[in-house]
């Protein structure tokens, strides 16, 4: 991954959709086959070197609280919350691989990495499901591929998905017509959470839509593909609204000044300067590293916040922890 | 002729659905043809499969039909979009062949393959590549070769024959 590339895209994420062959999909299993779905992950998981451990996270076992906590790391998925009963998660020690059991299908394989890495992800993703497949056959055909639940995931099962931070070409109001020539290429744009959200922070997940008739090299080059003329879009655009001087740092600033020293910042507005802030940090406008400015978007989303306001008596609203956190990172940064 | 979709607006667009033999046609009026491409601009899957699949099987038997490993009828997937088990593929598979045609564009799966699977493949693009060459050599009058392909070819099958069924 080149710097460059790093300044737009956030991550690179694959995940496989997978089902044992035995038993019947999750919205008809039962709870002990659901059971099983879990005992199985979790025993070809199971593995004596540290640095390739998983940890299991029920989440009948976990609070709301640590259970949005995951998601907003995303290490799971939103619709995993809504089978919180017998939904399960294995994640690796650096949490660059989790293992989602029982959401719309039996597993969900993920590998997320930092930046544009999608091959590298598709490679753990791999490696993860050759262990999983080792205890039990997934459900395959030969003409329809893996099968999975709902069919729009049949043949490879797999979404290859970059986060990409598209500031200016949602300023110009480009992404209207970007999104509809996206469709047309068998691929789709979606907000930070996956199907149905919003585009917070101007981020955009560019993933693909077709898994039946492509081989995993082929999809992963469309999105790859489509990430690299995005990225070129927004850096010209970055690079006109540095010629033109459209008040890029003025703006950016503001942002800045506002995340070191504000008190209270609820979390709309937390994703607006944060989108600022970024872009500043990725131009050279602002003295802080990129990696702090991505860290923030895990860290200061609502969950974390209100997990931290829980820890110190203190703090009286999630918003004001927010500020708190923010301005730790921000002033242990700056350089 | 009224869409067989809304039943309000004159039909202008037909939309021809080849699975197997079977040749299906729907006539549709614009307003929901472009319903349904919206939602797939919109990357709404779901949206898109259920006016699809409803266009698609508007005969009452379709709705009752069921898999008889896992009970589903198929009018529970058309309201929620998910087969309950592999089996469903199987006994649904006339009314999903068109809905995955028109969804992925492709019909025959072109990924990874499992283990097991895998030197299926491997046996059968063995089998592809030596027809391949048994036909260039009767196109090079090269009898010879392709009688010694073809001899090639018939031990292998029989050999994997042998295997997958001991005696």
């Amino acid at each position: 991954m080149s710097e460059h590339d790093s300044k737009i895209v956030v991550s690179s994420r694959v995940r496989l959709a997978r089902n044992y062959h035995d038993l019947p999909f999750c919205n008809l299993n039962n709870p002990d086959n659901a059971q099983l779905c879990v005992d199985r992950a979790k025993q070809a998981l199971d593995t004596p070197q540290a640095e390739d451990q998983y940890h299991l996270y029920n989440l009948r076992d976990m609070t709301k609280m640590d259970q949005l906590s995951l998601m907003e790391q995303h290490l799971i998925s939103r619709d995993l919350l809504q089978h919180s009963d017998v939904g399960a998660a294995l994640v690796r020690q650096d949490e660059q691989v989790s293992v989602m059991v029982n959401e719309e299908d039996h597993l969900r394989i993920q590998a997320m990495i930092n930046g544009m890495a999608l091959r590298e992800a598709a490679t753990m993703a791999f490696s993860t499901e050759d262990r999983l497949a080792s205890v039990c056959d997934f459900s395959f055909d030969s003409q329809l591929g893996y099968l999975t639940a709902c069919p729009t995931n049949t043949g490879t099962g797999m979404r290859a998905s970059m986060m990409l931070h598209l500031p200016m070409l949602t300023r110009f109001k480009q992404m209207g017509n970007v999104t509809q020539t996206v469709a047309k290429l068998g691929l789709t744009i979606r907000g930070i959470y996956g199907e149905g959200s919003e585009a917070l922070g101007d981020l955009y997940q560019v993933s693909n839509q077709v898994t039946l008739g492509r081989t995993e090299e082929e999809i992963i080059e469309a999105v790859s593909a489509v990430g690299r003329q995005l990225i070129d879009m927004e850096n010209s655009l970055r690079q006109r609204g540095e010629k033109e001087n459209l008040d890029l740092a003025d703006g950016v600033w503001r942002s800045y000044g506002l995340m070191r020293f504000a008190k209270q910042m609820e979390s709309g507005e937390f994703m607006e300067h944060w989108s600022n802030v970024r872009l500043g940090a990725a131009m050279g406008i602002l003295p802080v590293p990129l990696g702090t400015v991505d860290e923030l978007l895990t860290v200061a989303q609502d969950a974390h916040a209100k997990k931290f306001k829980h820890s110190d008596a203190s703090l009286t609203s999630t918003d004001q922890a927010r500020c708190v956190i923010i301005q730790a990172k921000l002033n242990a940064k700056e350089e | 002729m009224l869409c067989e979709e809304c039943q309000k607006n004159p039909a202008t667009v037909m939309i021809t659905v080849l699975s197997g033999n079977e040749t299906t046609i729907r006539h549709l009026c614009q307003e929901c043809v472009e319903k349904m491409e919206v939602s797939i601009a919109k990357g709404d899957v779901s949206t898109f499969l259920s006016s699809l699949l409803n266009i698609l099987s508007r005969e009452p038997k379709q709705a009752a039909l069921h898999c008889d490993a896992c009970g589903l009828t198929y009018a529970e997937f058309q309201s929620s979009g998910k087969l309950g088990c592999a089996h469903c593929y199987d006994v649904f598979s006339d009314q999903l062949k068109p809905l995955l045609l028109r969804v992925h564009g492709r019909s025959q799966h072109a990924g990874r393959v499992p283990g097991a699977h895998r030197e299926e493949r491997a046996f059968a693009q063995c089998i592809q590549d030596l027809k391949t060459r048994m036909d260039q050599a009767v196109c090079a009058e090269n009898f010879e070769q392709a009688a010694a392909l073809r001899d090639e070819i018939r031990s292998l099958i029989d050999k994997q024959n042998a295997e997958v069924k001991p005696q």
